[in-house]
Formats: structure tokens, sequence, C-alpha cells
């Protein structure tokens, strides 16, 4: 999939995966957007804006395309909107009652879980910290090899957490799965923009 | 994955018998051992490594059992070690190219991942996840006190090499509670180091990968120049949605769906959306402008298009290879005039 999309964005080529994984994606948009269109006559332009925009998060979550992979942003995506009293309407639309009943049972276990290992990621974190002069054999290394070390690993550092702040759920996943999450992130949003690009054009276009 | 590759490089090493080193690679250490030493003192070996024999024979008895199911393997590990996922097939052809540089496995090793490669693959690339779960769910400790039986039983065997094997069993969808990791020559074999290193080429791995979904990160080398590049594309598909979801609540307060209309204009849309001028601007002002700009070049396009709807069908979508060069000879002369048009009239806007 990866490989295909990469091929998509040098020499645009549609695969059959990508698209039909967009035109789910779009009746997902669609639908929820419908169930919804009526509040929606009423409302200003920011609320438009937010139902939109929850729709096609939820709409992208909810499609996946490996039916095996389980990652944690959608659930948090859906988690996270499902606080929110207004938007239940939406889920029960988007999401389904059935994928909502296991999102929920498994948005509480992920929160215990993210707590733990939030705390076992922190004491691992502290530990190998200090560790960390030892294994690195200092004594075989000058003093500048030291700091541009210490140096490129505070940068590295500081852009995990913003990537962390970026991917929904990020905070509580250690660097290897963030890598994943990021991964699908980026593919699901790179469908979920081209999906929207095609509905507002023919949107835009039916309009005229 | 990248376990299983690595262990069936190596074994290539050992003397041209594929598998069956493998199988006797643990015992013939421990034989060694004992035969140093008087047979009836075998029971002092066990006792040297502070274990209960009944333990040491369970676990012989595991990591034989894992390495003769290999070797039996042996014969066709192209196809059949390798799950049926061909997800984790494509994953595992990434991780090859990444341990042969690593290891100086000749030729058999390229040719298999060549072979893996092949295998069709139209599923994601993105690894199993619920193979790997259970070992983060797995406790170290568990892990460590395993790996120091290993390093203990070989330490004694060999004085000059000491290895280990990556041996993540294929069949079992659980995982092993231990992981066997393979030292290479001249590096540290502390469990602890072993384990950072099968976690560091995890990360790498994966950062590759990422190298190659965001555009332009190919040249940049430094994995904080790369991180960069990838949060700017995370941020810039994130405002992207913003954008379009604002431009679609701005367009009309009452938006009536059609959904048949809508995406029946969609199998259309494929064609104009590939095209190198369509990209949304960023940031213009909002509103009935930009709208009606956009408006204006898509009319332009699809009075074209309607001859041609009936023709195009949906099923016709995934054989489109839209490139700009290619798309005179794909379709008819007056379908392919309405993309020129329509590219150049975005060249003026």
């Amino acid at each position: 999939m990866i490989n295909q999309l990469s091929t998509m964005r040098s020499t645009p080529r549609m695969t059959s995966s990508s698209t039909s994984l967009k035109q789910l994606f779009m009746k997902k948009w669609i639908m929820g957007m419908k169930a919804c269109s009526s509040s929606m006559k009423k409302s200003s332009l920011l609320e438009r804006k937010n139902t939109i925009k929850l729709s096609a998060d939820l709409a992208m979550a909810s499609t996946r395309m490996v039916a095996g992979c389980t990652t944690y942003w959608r659930r948090a995506i859906i988690t996270n909107a499902s606080k929110d009293p207004n938007s239940k309407h939406l889920i029960n639309h988007i999401v389904g009652k059935y994928s909502r009943s296991n999102n929920n049972y498994n948005s509480v276990l992920m929160t215990k879980i993210t707590s733990v290992q939030l705390h076992c990621t922190r004491l691992l974190r502290k530990s190998r910290s200090k560790k960390r002069k030892n294994i690195v054999g200092w004594r075989t290394m000058s003093d500048k090899k030291i700091a541009a070390s210490i140096l490129s690993r505070r940068l590295v550092r500081k852009r995990t957490q913003v990537l962390k702040s970026l991917v929904p759920g990020g905070e509580a996943m250690d660097e290897c799965s963030l890598m994943k999450e990021a991964i699908d992130y980026i593919i699901s949003l790179q469908t979920q923009v081209d999906g929207m690009k095609h509905i507002i054009n023919a949107v835009t276009a039916s309009k005229s | 994955m990248e376990g299983i590759v690595e262990s069936k490089a190596r074994s290539t090493n050992y003397g041209g018998i594929l598998g069956t080193q493998s199988v006797q690679f643990g015992e013939e250490e421990i034989h060694r051992v004992m035969g140093t030493q008087a047979p009836e003192t075998g029971s002092s070996f066990t006792a040297l490594l502070e274990l209960p024999s009944n333990q040491a024979v369970e676990l012989l008895h595991s990591s034989g059992f894992d390495a003769s199911r290999a070797a039996h393997s042996s014969e066709n590990w192209n196809t059949q070690s390798f799950p049926s996922n061909t997800a984790l097939l494509e994953r595992a052809a990434k991780f090859s190219e990444t341990s042969i540089e690593t290891s100086s496995v000749p030729s058999s090793s390229s040719a298999n991942s060549q072979k893996v490669k092949s295998e069709p693959f139209d599923s994601e690339t993105k690894p199993n996840i619920s193979s790997d779960q259970p070992e983060h769910v797995i406790t170290s400790t568990q892990k460590r006190s395993a790996k120091r039986k290993e390093i203990e039983k070989k330490g004694k065997g060999t004085g000059k090499k000491i290895k280990k094997v990556i041996n993540k069993n294929p069949e079992d969808k659980e995982m092993l509670p231990y992981v066997h990791v393979r030292a290479r020559r001249g590096q540290a074999t502390d469990s602890h180091s072993l384990a950072e290193r099968a976690r560091r080429e995890k990360i790498n791995a994966r950062m590759k990968l990422l190298q190659e979904l965001v555009p332009g990160c190919d040249k940049i080398s430094g994995t904080a120049m790369v991180l960069d590049e990838i949060i700017n594309h995370v941020q810039s598909l994130q405002r992207q949605v913003e954008f379009l979801s604002m431009r679609l609540s701005s367009v009309n307060p009452r938006i009536d769906f059609n959904i048949d209309s809508l995406l029946a204009v969609e199998s259309r849309s494929p064609a104009e959306t590939n095209f190198p001028g369509m990209v949304i601007p960023p940031m213009w002002s909002e509103g009935q402008g930009q709208l009606n700009s956009t408006r204006n070049q898509y009319q332009q396009l699809w009075p074209l298009d309607g001859f041609h709807h009936p023709v195009w069908g949906r099923q016709n979508n995934p054989n489109f290879i839209i490139t700009p060069d290619n798309s005179l000879m794909s379709y008819d002369s007056s379908a392919n005039s309405a993309p020129l048009h329509s590219s150049q009239t975005k060249m003026e806007i």
C-alpha cells in the first residue's frame, strides 16, 4: 500500500485498493453529513465546519484497510469524539453500533493500559538515561562526539514529542508503535484529503 | 519477521547444510561441553548452570523444537516460513533489504528477497501488529532471564563467537515468551544491549518506511531532519483537511446530498485530480471568489466530459494509468483534449 501510494504521487496512478478505500470513506462521510443535514441548516459557519470535519475524521477512523490491523489512533479519535455529547448522533451513524460498543470496551481498556504504559515508559526512560553514559562507551569517544550525540538525541526527542502531540492518541505510545501509528495515520490522512477534494469538486460543480 | 530472515541468512553460513545445522546447534554445544568433561558429570553441567535439570531440558527441547520445525521447513523456507499474510511478506522484504546490508551473506539471501518481493501484494504493507503486541505485553524480565540462560549455555560452549538465534516462529499466532536475539561478531552480547539493538533496528526500519511515504525524505540523512519533514507533512495534511471542511461549509448552508449523482461524478474526477496544476491554493480568502474560480475551471471541463460519461464506468477506474504522457494513448482524442484544456486554463489563472 505504501509503495502504491508513493507511485501514485510520483506518477499519478490510481490503484484499486486505494480507490476502494477512498470510496468507502466518501460514502461514510456523505452518510454522516446527511444525517445531520437538518441541524446544519440553522447553525453558523464554524459549527458547520466543525461537524463536517468531525464526520470526516470519524469516517476516516472507521474505514480500515486491513481487517486485522489494530491501530490506536482510530480508537483515540472515536473516544475523544464520544466524550462530547453533541456528537453521539454522528458517531451512531458513521461508526455503527456494533463497532461502537467494541470501541467503548476497548477504550476503557486502552485508557487503563495507556496510563500504566505511560508510567512504565517513564520509569524505563529514567533508568535508561542513567545507564546511557556507561553503555555508550564514553571513555573511547572524544568530548565533541559526546556533545554532538547528546545534542542530536535531544533534537530527536523534541521532535518525537511534537509527533506524539500530532498523532491522535500518541501520548501514551512508545517510539516503536508511534512510528507504526504515524505511517497508518499519514496514509489515511492522504486518502481523506483526496476524498474530500473529490466531493467538494462534485458539489461545487453541481451547484453551478 | 526480520528475525526469521536473519536467522535463515545466517544458517547458510554454517557449512552449507541449511537447516540441520540449526537443529543440532544447541545440542552440539552442550555435547561439546559435556564431552570435555566426563559424561558422568553431565548432571554437574546443569548444576553449573544453576538450573534444575528439568528446566534446562525443557529449554533445550523448546529451542530444539523450534529449530527442528525450522529444519523441516528448510527445504522450501522461502515460501513456508513466511506467513501467508502479504503484509508481513512485504515487510519482510523490506527488512531483508536492511538485514542484507548488515550481514555478509552472498546472493542466496538477495535471491530470496527478490522472490519475496515478487509475491503479489495488494494489501497494505502495514505490519501485523497483532503479532507484535504480545511482545510488549510479555514482561521484559522473562525475556532477560531466558536470554541469560541461553547466553550461559552457549557461552560455556564456544569461546570466540557467541551466537544465539532470532527465531520468531511464524506458525504460532501467539508469540514465544522470549525472543532469541543473535549477536553479531565483535559486538556486545549483553542481554540489555541485544534488546536495545533489536529495538533500534525496528525503529530504523519503520523510519525507512516513513521516509518512503513522505515525499522528499529520501535524500535527507539524519533522524531529526526526517522527523522534521514527517511532522511538516502531517501538519500540512491536517491543515488541508480543515481548509477543505471550511470550504465545504461555506459553499452552501443547505447541502442536499444526492449520493448517486455524487458518486457518478467521482468516477470522472480521478482524471482531473491527477493533473499537475490541481493543488488547492493555500489559505486564499475563503468564500465565493475562490469558489467561482474553481467553478469556472470545471465548467469548461465537464461539458466535454458529459459526452463520455456513459462510456466511462466505475469499473474502468482501476485500469486508468493517468499521466500527462499516457493520456493520449489511453483515451479518445476528444477526451484528451479536455484534460489539456483544463491544464491550460489553470496555467492562465
